[in-house]
């Protein structure tokens, strides 16, 4: 089956260490709740508000989750110290969007989906089922990975330790001017390749519309 | 393109700490005889704690290849290569990562991330069976239903006409701590609904479940999921977002709240979700449905949970059993039509909640189909 996505809008951003220039104090008022939003979580509120989001569902991927959290916490279990709490709930995959959920007000449906290399794919295939209701959907891919022993698993020789692409969609009958293909990003995490792919299409478009195949 | 065509259950199969395959657990939860045991080697401070290992000699991943083989044996297809997998998972290979680490002295040298993250359950899977397609959804403890959901999506759309769903945890020091850490793991095996209940059993499970367009004789009628949008690890405490998933599958079933006799709920043995859960079902279901938690018998599969309550759900329609709640001594709710007793009884739409970190929810209404002689 072919569905064509119309990408309404799209953002996009990425560092070698960090993500800079977030704007959380202003996305996020309360500010209990912005100390304790994660790294992909943060990423995710900034690409919702460069995108126009309000409240659509949501289809958010993440090829590792939040890598420090679990890192946190396969050295407790290995040293015998007691794990944190915090770094256990931050570890879930869903954590990142569950945070835009809290902080927007979103009750709707807001699902993460998880394939390593082809994790954007994945977002892309999900959104495209999800978004034959015929409403629009946000579609977000993050992966953040900056931790004490990072180059030791690092095997792509990912040089963007942060990095995410969001796309704001809906379906449409329009012929598409957008395939996916493979193109690699060397010093992006593969997980988001497909992704930034159509991202980069589309701002180059004035009416980008994606066929996605699945 | 084929729109709202009808969605069946074909196959299911299972394997818990309560049971290696689908009767044999079934045969449990009517018996009240329980997989949850006592172990000492879990719990980083030494102490005891109480999950629901699976006992077998097979490894984890062999007994999901087992079963996931068993389905295609018992079914019309040949082989999986005009199949979609969905695969529904909270921890992946997190076990894997956890002995490599441990063997390694703390080094991540041999960290292999197809068998490490969330994908490793699809890598396992396609390599043996090479499915047409796959996607892996990772949403804590509904990952399965999530997964369900989306293959519901996937034949109704028409995209595909068979979707293998497995829904698959393993334990893991890091979830067994990981839950001890937030204080909502009990010392003994759960309680859920119970005025002294302490928590929940971290166990583990493997669900798979055969969905198809073809007509058989439990209908997938109706999918609901929502967000509590409230807090990261508590429920909304009037378990408003659990209402909303509930309200959203009867919608999209068709049906009303009084056509629904049964509830399997997500029952945790957590002080926050019972009480959520049982609130939000009081508000919506005023006729009186049985309810149960058969998580006291499993414990809680996290992210196979939804998967294989569903199993239990087609049964319970298919057997014509609607099970009791063990381990429950004085309920906390007592407008809740909680079960005492397993009872015999013809019904026709169960409904099985899964809730989840973050304020994940998802409800799924089955219906047993009626022969027409």
């Amino acid at each position: 089956m072919k569905i064509n996505l119309k990408i309404l809008n799209s953002s996009y951003i990425s560092a070698s260490k960090k993500c800079e220039g977030l704007n959380e104090k202003e996305l996020v008022k309360n500010m209990m709740l912005r100390r304790r939003l994660t790294r992909s979580a943060r990423i995710a509120i900034y690409l919702a508000s460069k995108v126009g989001y309000s409240n659509e569902r949501v289809v958010f991927g993440s090829a590792y989750g939040e890598v420090k959290a679990t890192v946190d916490i396969i050295n407790s279990i290995y040293h015998k110290t007691l794990l944190s709490p915090t770094a256990f709930q931050n570890s879930v995959h869903n954590t990142p969007v569950s945070y835009l959920s809290i902080v927007s007000g979103n009750t709707g449906e807001i699902i993460t989906v998880s394939d390593l290399f082809n994790t954007s794919l994945s977002v892309l295939k999900t959104g495209a089922i999800k978004a034959l209701n015929g409403d629009r959907l946000l579609l977000l891919s993050i992966d953040t990975f900056d931790f004490d022993g990072v180059k030791e698993i690092n095997r792509c020789n990912v040089t963007e330790l942060e990095s995410g692409v969001a796309l704001l969609v809906e379906v449409t009958d329009q012929k598409a001017n957008i395939a996916i293909t493979d193109k690699k990003y060397g010093e992006i995490s593969p997980s988001l390749w497909h992704m930034l792919d159509v991202y980069n299409s589309a701002k180059e478009l004035d009416n980008p519309v994606v066929e996605v195949e699945i | 393109m084929q729109k709202n065509r009808a969605v069946y259950i074909d196959k299911t199969d299972l394997c818990c700490s309560a049971g290696l395959y689908k009767d044999e657990l079934f045969q449990s939860i009517i018996l009240g005889d329980t997989g949850i045991r006592y172990y000492e080697d879990y719990l980083i401070d030494g102490s005891t704690c109480a999950i629901g290992k699976i006992v077998s000699t097979g490894a984890f991943d062999t007994l999901m290849l087992n079963r996931v083989k068993s389905i295609l044996e018992s079914s019309d297809l040949d082989n999986f290569h005009n199949t979609f997998l969905v695969v529904g998972t909270s921890v992946g290979g997190m076990a894997w990562a956890e002995d490599k680490f441990i063997k390694t002295e703390g080094s991540y040298r041999d960290i292999v991330l197809e068998k490490q993250s969330i994908y490793s359950i699809s890598h396992i899977l396609n390599r043996e069976f090479k499915f047409k397609d796959s996607i892996t959804f990772s949403t804590a403890c509904t990952s399965s239903s999530n997964a369900i959901v989306f293959a519901k999506e996937l034949i109704e759309n028409g995209a595909y006409d068979t979707v293998l769903v497995v829904g698959a945890d393993s334990i893991s020091y890091t979830t067994v701590n990981g839950f001890n850490a937030l204080g909502v793991l009990s010392n003994n095996p759960c309680r859920p609904f119970d005025s002294s209940r302490d928590g929940m059993s971290v166990s583990e499970g493997i669900g798979v479940i055969l969905l198809s367009s073809k007509t058989t004789d439990i209908k997938l009628l109706g999918v609901g999921c929502s967000s509590d949008a409230y807090n990261i690890t508590h429920p909304h405490p009037e378990g408003k977002g659990a209402i909303l998933a509930m309200q959203n599958a009867l919608e999209n079933a068709g049906i009303s709240s009084k056509e629904i006799e049964y509830i399997n709920t997500h029952g945790t043995g957590t002080i926050a979700n019972d009480k959520a859960e049982g609130e939000a079902i009081l508000e919506l279901f005023s006729h009186n449905p049985w309810v149960s938690s058969t998580k006291s018998i499993t414990g809680h599969t996290l992210g196979a949970c939804g998967a294989i309550e569903l199993i239990i759900s087609a049964m319970v329609l298919q057997k014509g059993i609607v099970p009791k709640n063990f381990n429950l001594k004085n309920q906390e709710l007592a407008e809740l039509n909680l079960t005492k007793e397993n009872i015999s009884t013809d019904i026709e739409y169960v409904l099985s909640n899964a809730f989840a970190f973050g304020g994940n929810n998802v409800s799924i209404i089955l219906q047993r189909v009626k022969s027409e002689d």
